[in-house]
């Protein structure tokens, strides 16, 4: 179980998150939508480890992220927000950086690397150097890295930004394909993504929790059952500001 | 221990990779070698001291250590909060220790290959005339622990910001007011100012104080304690600085 307890975290005059709970059980995938700045990226650092809250608490499958946070870190991939990397290695030598610093032998490196780039669709480039892949390659390494070592809850911050309608369908079906049995926790502005992927949706907005169900029964609050018109209703007040 | 020692050599095999495939590490390492060599000819008079020793070039290794060193040390970290990659690596189950001293290792690695190029230096004074190899050796040990301290200080300037530039300047300076502490004309003037122990102490705090014994051959257990406990609070604080990136990492 993906727990989160009252999470909170405020910037020096800027928005952050307002205590945000959810749990989220294996075989589950959840995405986390909501309008730019709404919190998004901020919870998921904070379930990542890689941002402290303010309040609240995080567990992952048992482990307290931040009392116990090499433990619950060695549980999780995680993609962060624009897909950072190593502009100097190769995606072979990254993934085998990341594995090696995860403490997975030399022996196994070799096989978990081949079994990511494949699941990803990289293995064709991955003695280039990343400073010369394309956006979608980078984007799919950047992936590979987060489910190299096989994790059993996946954090990925906007997994298809920056693929073509190709890849994300690839993408897509990848994440189907590693459901059963795993945590994922998805955050997208695309909403078609969080229909065809997600079993449930989270909507933040200004930092709150908004709405929490099934994708379809989020498109059911509208008469024409449009996804995107109840995630307007939610995320805008009448005056056209964001709520 | 596992995962420390797993971690650390990971990370430390990953930035001396980093620096081998880097042409600038080369032209640094080039600019060292050909600037201490020079120094020690044209400012330090080697040959017209007509002495087989390398008093010339060791003595100004510290103020090539105070410029270079901050160079070697910036991107370390701010590289990392720059480009994102920062976030890459606390996401890792590893310990902030393991992350922080595998960069300093990597660093002082380079830096004591460095130095490790000048001893064609050695060899050649050594055909000159009777070299006391035993000094020469101690006066490389401390110029390694002299290197060690710098690095250490600029990578806690590293940790501090996310600029380059900042953190070589930060590093520029504090190096710098560490070592010209030691000076006597900086001495004099402090004691204008200060009362006379606190001059005494601040210019026994100097790096020129605690290589001097080095530089002559001597290896002092105050030294060695010294520049170790420089690099011990220097790491510390870049941890420190590390871990402060998760309380507001954007």
């Amino acid at each position: 179980m993906l727990k989160l307890d009252g999470l909170t975290k405020t910037y020096a005059g800027q928005r952050g998150v307002s205590s945000v709970s959810f749990e989220v059980a294996p075989g589950e995938v959840v995405g986390f939508v909501g309008p730019n700045g709404a919190g998004k990226t901020t919870t998921l650092r904070m379930i990542a480890g890689t941002l402290e809250p303010d309040q609240g608490a995080v567990q992952v499958l048992g482990q307290d992220v931040w009392s116990n946070r090499e433990a619950a870190q060695a549980l999780m991939g995680y993609l962060p927000e624009h897909a950072p990397l190593y502009e100097d290695m190769t995606p072979r030598t990254y993934l085998d950086f990341l594995l090696s610093a995860r403490g997975v032998t030399r022996k196994q490196r070799p096989e978990l690397v081949s079994q990511a780039a494949m699941r990803t669709q990289i293995a064709d480039v991955l003695d280039r150097r990343i400073e010369g892949l394309s956006k979608g390659y980078r984007r799919r390494v950047a992936l590979a890295g987060a489910l190299a070592n096989d994790p059993p809850v996946l954090i990925l911050d906007e997994p298809s930004d920056g693929l073509d309608p190709n890849q994300k369908r690839v993408t897509r079906a990848l994440i189907r394909e590693l459901s059963p049995g795993r945590i994922i926790l998805i955050s997208t502005h695309q909403l078609d993504e969080v229909v065809h992927v997600c079993s449930r949706l989270i909507l933040i907005a200004n930092g709150q929790a908004r709405a929490d169900q099934s994708p379809a029964d989020f498109a059911a609050q509208d008469q024409n059952g449009q996804i995107d018109e109840v995630f307007y209703r939610l995320t805008v007040r009448p005056d056209g500001a964001a709520t | 221990m596992t995962t420390f020692w797993n971690s650390f050599r990971a990370l430390y095999v990953r930035e001396l990779r980093q620096d081998a495939g880097n042409p600038l590490a080369y032209v640094f390492v080039a600019s060292f070698v050909s600037a201490s060599i020079l120094l020690a000819f044209q400012v330090g008079g080697l040959f017209e001291a007509g002495r087989a020793e390398l008093v010339a070039f060791f003595q100004f290794l510290p103020w090539l250590f105070v410029v270079l060193m901050p160079a070697l040390s910036m991107r370390a970290w701010s590289d990392e909060a720059r480009t994102g990659t920062l976030e890459t690596l606390l996401a890792l189950p590893v310990p902030t220790a393991a992350l922080v001293l595998a960069k300093f290792m990597a660093a002082w690695t380079l830096a004591c290959l460095m130095l490790g190029l000048t001893t064609p230096l050695w060899l050649g004074v050594a055909l000159l005339g009777p070299v006391d190899h035993g000094a020469t050796l101690t006066a490389y040990l401390g110029s390694c622990l002299l290197a060690g301290a710098y690095l250490a200080i600029g990578m806690a300037a590293s940790a501090a910001s996310r600029s380059q530039v900042l953190s070589f300047v930060i590093a520029l300076g504090v190096s710098f007011l560490a070592t010209a502490a030691g000076l006597p004309l900086v001495s004099s003037t402090l004691a204008a100012f200060l009362p006379l122990p606190l001059t005494e102490t601040l210019a026994s705090l100097s790096m020129l104080d605690a290589f001097a014994g080095f530089e002559r051959g001597v290896i002092e257990a105050r030294a060695i304690v010294y520049f170790l406990a420089v690099m011990a609070l220097s790491l510390s604080l870049t941890g420190l600085w590390v871990d402060h990136k998760r309380e507001g990492l954007r």
